[in-house]
């Protein structure tokens, strides 16, 4: 890495050069996982991180790297969803091309929506946002003769001519839901790290720090947060769209409030501006109900203990505040020498 | 008036019945250092947020080289080579110095967003334009030293220095400044006019908006002094600084002689 390129992002060394060993044996851990894991309910769990783990980078990019906040992103994950089912069920369009459809669905509902939201700031667009969420909810809740209304509505397979693939009911299906589900989480970590180190997410950064001074450089911040907005609602989407094809079952808690909020949970917890940390924070907050289920009536009291105790002593979240003690440690113990 | 970068007709602005700028009239000329003074509240700030597209004025005129600019918004005015400083510092805190400089280096180039992502060896060689151009711009305010600091772990005096090298990265036609020298100590004052006389010197026309009447009128060729909204004398500052005299009741400042 050339010392321009360095000298541009501080941040760039502690994700990319300390952290490339460590992508690189986490990449492996998780392609050997298949081999090593016993039964259906583990592949489930791991293809639950790497669903919310694809939504929590994409909400990083906006919350973190851009400095805006979204509380409806479950909406954008549900509609992604429900275009799963609603697609080939209604428009009879084959359930592969339902996914792109899916996006773009998701990308236009953004586009359309983020224009006057972004002109919004703090609580006002948190509100907002929030309000989003909400209508998707009821919506999805109250036209039941389309969407199935609360009990939710079956998702046929996908299938490619004579071929299906089969949901992640089966042993054999979650084998085969695991790979597609890496495949995609890695494309969509590859693409955040690019946008977030490129000119992009510079401007992006410049953003959350100053939106005003970044006008007056010549930006358009306007465009750049729709642009933003629809680029995470994109990663919300296309998760939402895999997920219901994996699951075979949609039902309108996946645009539940609560969902919006463990994704905002999740980026704060790794670490707001680190894709990695929404990747971490995304596997902590899936894997701890499970483990907190031995408290019984008390699991969700433990979830909010732990997330409190993690902030004051993780401030910054995980990956930044463990990240500067590492190079802390590191540069004293390079002094001593 | 042919040599005006800046003309300015019968504009007003009301906030809720109170007029802030009162049927002001008045030319900024090209390539001259240009002070605004007034007293707390005599409009200076709201011409500047007018000029550079954050307010929109309720009535008159603002033209820049020719072409009227009311409706455009701030980041097509500095596209158009309008830009400016802001009195409450506004920096890009978490970024370094170098990277602040960036934003504005690279922002004409912010365009093709599908194409800045990808691994591209454009890309690269563009990014390697940008640094040393960024680079150049620190070196111009005498930052370069500190290039690679985080802007928020830098003092006050040189981070009112970044906001220059950020602004005149646009390489605009004209910079306003809005007291650049508030919260200065004197040494980093003066620092900062010999930067500002540096850029001016470069053929781009400054607009200071400043209380320190030592800096206008150590760096200003030229004066407008407001008050409650409407302009009240110009001239060089040695005529209006006659004038100033009388009118020091409406500027309130007893500082002129110390600036003599």
């Amino acid at each position: 890495m050339s010392e321009s390129e360095s000298a541009s992002s501080p941040h760039r060394h502690s994700e990319w050069l300390g952290g490339r060993y460590l992508l690189a044996i986490l990449f492996a851990a998780l392609c050997l996982m298949p081999f090593v894991l016993p039964n259906r309910f583990w592949f489930d769990l791991f293809i639950q991180i790497f669903i919310n783990a694809t939504v929590a980078i994409g909400l990083n990019l906006l919350v973190g790297l851009a400095g805006q906040i979204s509380l409806g992103h479950a909406g954008f994950f549900a509609l992604g969803a429900y275009s799963a089912v609603l697609l080939p069920k209604y428009l009879g369009i084959p359930t592969l091309v339902a996914i792109p459809a899916g996006i773009v669905i998701v990308a236009v509902v953004a586009l359309a929506i983020g224009g006057p939201l972004l002109r919004l700031k703090g609580h006002y667009l948190a509100m907002t946002t929030l309000a989003f969420g909400i209508l998707v909810f009821i919506f999805l809740n109250n036209t039941s003769n389309i969407t199935g209304g609360p009990d939710g509505i079956a998702v046929p397979s996908l299938t490619l001519g004579s071929l299906t693939m089969p949901t992640g009911q089966t042993l054999a299906g979650v084998k085969i839901w695991y790979v597609v589900q890496l495949v995609l989480i890695i494309v969509a970590y590859v693409a955040a790290v690019a946008i977030q180190y490129s000119a992009v997410g510079r401007s992006l950064r410049a953003v959350r720090d100053s939106e005003i001074a970044t006008r007056f450089c010549g930006v358009d911040v306007d465009s750049l947060k729709v642009f933003v907005f629809v680029l995470s609602a994109i990663y919300a989407g296309t998760a939402g769209v895999f997920a219901a094809f994996y699951s075979g079952y949609v039902s309108p808690e996946l645009s539940d409030f609560m969902y919006s909020t463990i994704l905002i949970t999740m980026i704060v917890l790794g670490g707001l501006g680190s894709a990695i940390g929404a990747v971490i924070g995304a596997a902590i907050l899936t894997v701890l109900p499970h483990v907190l289920a031995a408290f019984r009536d008390y699991e969700s009291a433990m979830l909010g203990l732990i997330l409190v105790v993690c902030m004051i002593f993780f401030r910054r979240g995980l990956v930044p505040t463990l990240g500067d003690s590492l190079r802390e440690w590191h540069a004293r113990r390079n002094h001593r020498y | 008036m042919h040599d005006a970068i800046i003309d300015i007709k019968g504009l007003s602005k009301s906030f809720g019945g109170v007029l802030a700028i009162d049927a002001l009239s008045l030319s900024i000329r090209r390539g001259r250092l240009t002070g605004i003074i007034g007293a707390n509240g005599a409009g200076k700030t709201t011409l500047l947020n007018l000029i550079c597209g954050v307010f929109k004025a309720s009535s008159g005129s603002i033209h820049v080289d020719g072409q009227d600019i009311s409706g455009l918004k701030p980041h097509e005015l500095a596209q158009r080579g309008i830009t400016r400083s802001f009195q409450n510092l506004q920096i890009f805190g978490d970024m370094t110095a170098l990277e602040n400089v960036l934003i504005a280096v690279q922002s004409r180039y912010l365009k093709n967003y599908l194409r800045l992502v990808l691994p591209l060896k454009s890309v690269r060689a563009d990014e390697k334009k940008w640094h040393s151009d960024a680079l150049q711009w620190l070196a111009l305010v005498g930052l370069e030293s500190v290039a690679d600091r985080e802007a928020k772990s830098l003092p006050y005096g040189l981070l009112k220095r970044l906001e220059l090298a950020r602004a005149i990265a646009l390489e605009p036609k004209c910079i306003l400044l809005d007291e650049p020298a508030a919260g200065c100590n004197s040494t980093e004052a003066n620092k900062l006019m010999d930067v500002i006389r540096s850029i001016a010197g470069r053929g781009v026309t400054v607009v200071l908006v400043e209380h320190n009447m030592k800096v206008v009128m150590n760096l200003c060729e030229e004066v407008f002094v407001l008050d409650r909204g409407r302009l009240l004398c110009s001239g060089t500052p040695d005529t209006v600084g006659s004038d100033l005299r009388v009118v020091s009741a409406y500027l309130g400042s007893t500082n002129w002689d110390e600036a003599k």
